[in-house]
């Protein structure tokens, strides 16, 4: 019911009321719904992600795969990137993030995900919703025509808001929860 | 009522098999993932005994909630196998924390629980390595994490050359300039870097106060987060430090790297211009 009214607020374009703070306990069969909901973004996230990366994917098709990509977002969500050697975090916005995955300059990409994801308790903020993390796993394979290959795997922290609100159908009020994507920490893991 | 032993061997066949069970890229990385212990939050839930060899999450209502056998199984996986920290210490701790009626479940919320955050700010012109410390604070609704320290090697250099700080040799306000209407203040403040000796005994440097003064002042500006470790002292007579390690083993994420007691018969941690509650 809750992914029902999710989908309806996409398509529909229904206006939405956010409610004030909430600040009621969430039940683990509650907490179960959400996160299959938080997945379902995170997976969106990754199939983009793949699908930009990948060189066959033309530009146009591309560009409209990082439109949808930035949809999932807060507006001003980050990306912070380091890397084994350079343990510094660098920031990108999401769609600059993007762009650069599509810039590589490689041959041929390959991303894949491992089928491990950690999913963190929801903790109340002070503006009254949830925050949580994913933590997921990211396979790259970059190498040029000329035989040379990169690969690395990275972890994906990746932020979601979690908070309750209401829309109207057919003169109702429904309750549901909505889930948005924020900040990413990408750390590089070693091989 | 299963036997703890038996629960012990059922808990490593099913981590095993649940990692074998993987459709997977590299068997063995994703074996290696899925012991990684991923987020502070999955520290905490295997300390406590709340999440399951498959990676399930056991909630109060679970028979296996916080089971002592399943404490067991995850404690000794919990430290960092490449830290000096000895077979001993590790046993008595998790004695410890699997003590009867003692027994301590670690949390986010029950403070004494402090992270130490590496970042780089632009301070003179130069990037400079800035320690901020942070606190989580509760909220009227919810709660937040709080910079409560800050410790910069740049501003620390400022008070070093300070040597006549309480020395018997060094400037000082007589007893009786209040009858001047301490007109000799002039005097203190024409030497700068000799101002120590000035100030009273219990005056400590504020490194937070410095950095907050110059970035009003547009002095000073954030770079960038290099590394970030957690300081608990949540187990009465203990102190450890948490650090997430990136290697592709499986004793890797976020572990226990320096153990150490802290009961009055050992000396207090101290951390660079903090002091550890």
């Amino acid at each position: 019911m809750i992914r029902v009214a999710s989908l309806l607020l996409v398509f529909c374009g229904l206006s939405l009321t956010t409610l004030q703070a909430q600040t009621e306990t969430i039940s683990p069969e509650r907490k179960k719904a959400i996160d299959s909901l938080a997945l379902e973004k995170v997976r969106d996230l990754s199939k983009y992600i793949s699908l930009v990366g990948n060189k066959s994917t033309p530009f146009s098709e591309a560009q409209r795969v990082i439109d949808r990509a930035v949809e999932l977002f807060t507006e001003d969500a980050q990306i912070g990137v380091s890397s084994l050697n350079r343990k510094e975090i660098r920031y990108f916005t999401v769609r600059r993030y993007f762009d650069h995955l599509m810039a590589l300059n490689y041959d041929k990409v390959t991303i894949e995900w491992y089928n491990i994801q950690y999913i963190s308790d929801l903790e109340l903020q002070p503006d009254g919703r949830y925050v949580g993390v994913i933590t997921i796993y990211q396979k790259f394979t970059g190498s040029s025509e000329e035989g040379l290959k990169y690969e690395d795997t990275t972890k994906k922290d990746i932020t979601i808001y979690v908070e309750r609100k209401q829309t109207q159908i057919g003169g109702k009020t429904i309750d549901f929860w909505d889930v948005l994507l924020g900040d990413i920490r990408v750390a590089h893991t070693g091989r | 009522m299963m036997h703890k032993a038996a629960i012990v061997v059922w808990f490593y066949l099913l981590l095993a098999a649940s990692s074998a069970a993987q459709i997977g890229l590299d068997l063995e990385r994703e074996q290696q993932l899925q012991a990684a212990t991923k987020q502070v939050n999955q520290f905490f839930r295997r300390f406590n005994g709340e999440e399951g060899p498959d990676g399930k999450r056991y909630y109060a209502s679970d028979p296996m909630y916080r089971a002592h056998a399943v404490r067991l199984a995850y404690l000794p996986q919990l430290f960092d196998k490449q830290s000096p920290i000895s077979d001993s210490l590790k046993q008595a701790f998790i004695q410890r924390v699997t003590a009867g009626e003692n027994e301590v479940f670690l949390s986010l919320h029950e403070g004494l629980f402090l992270a130490e955050v590496q970042t780089s700010f632009v301070l003179g012109g130069q990037p400079e390595p800035v320690t901020l410390y942070l606190k989580l604070q509760k909220e009227k609704v919810g709660s937040k994490w709080v910079i409560s320290g800050a410790y910069a090697p740049y501003y620390q250099q400022l008070f070093k050359e300070d040597t006549l700080s309480g020395s018997p040799e060094g400037p000082f306000l007589h007893p009786l300039s209040h009858e001047l209407e301490f007109m000799n203040l002039r005097r203190a403040f024409e030497h700068p870097e000799r101002m120590a000796s000035y100030l009273a005994e219990s005056y400590t440097v504020d490194h937070l106060s410095f950095l907050l003064l110059e970035l009003k002042r547009g002095k000073a500006y954030f770079k960038t987060v290099t590394d970030v470790s957690f300081h608990s002292t949540q187990v009465p007579g203990w102190y450890f430090r948490l650090k997430q390690m990136h290697r592709a083993e499986r004793n890797s994420g976020w572990l226990i790297q320096f153990l150490a007691r802290v009961d009055s018969q050992h000396a207090p941690i101290k951390l660079q211009g903090y002091e550890v509650d």
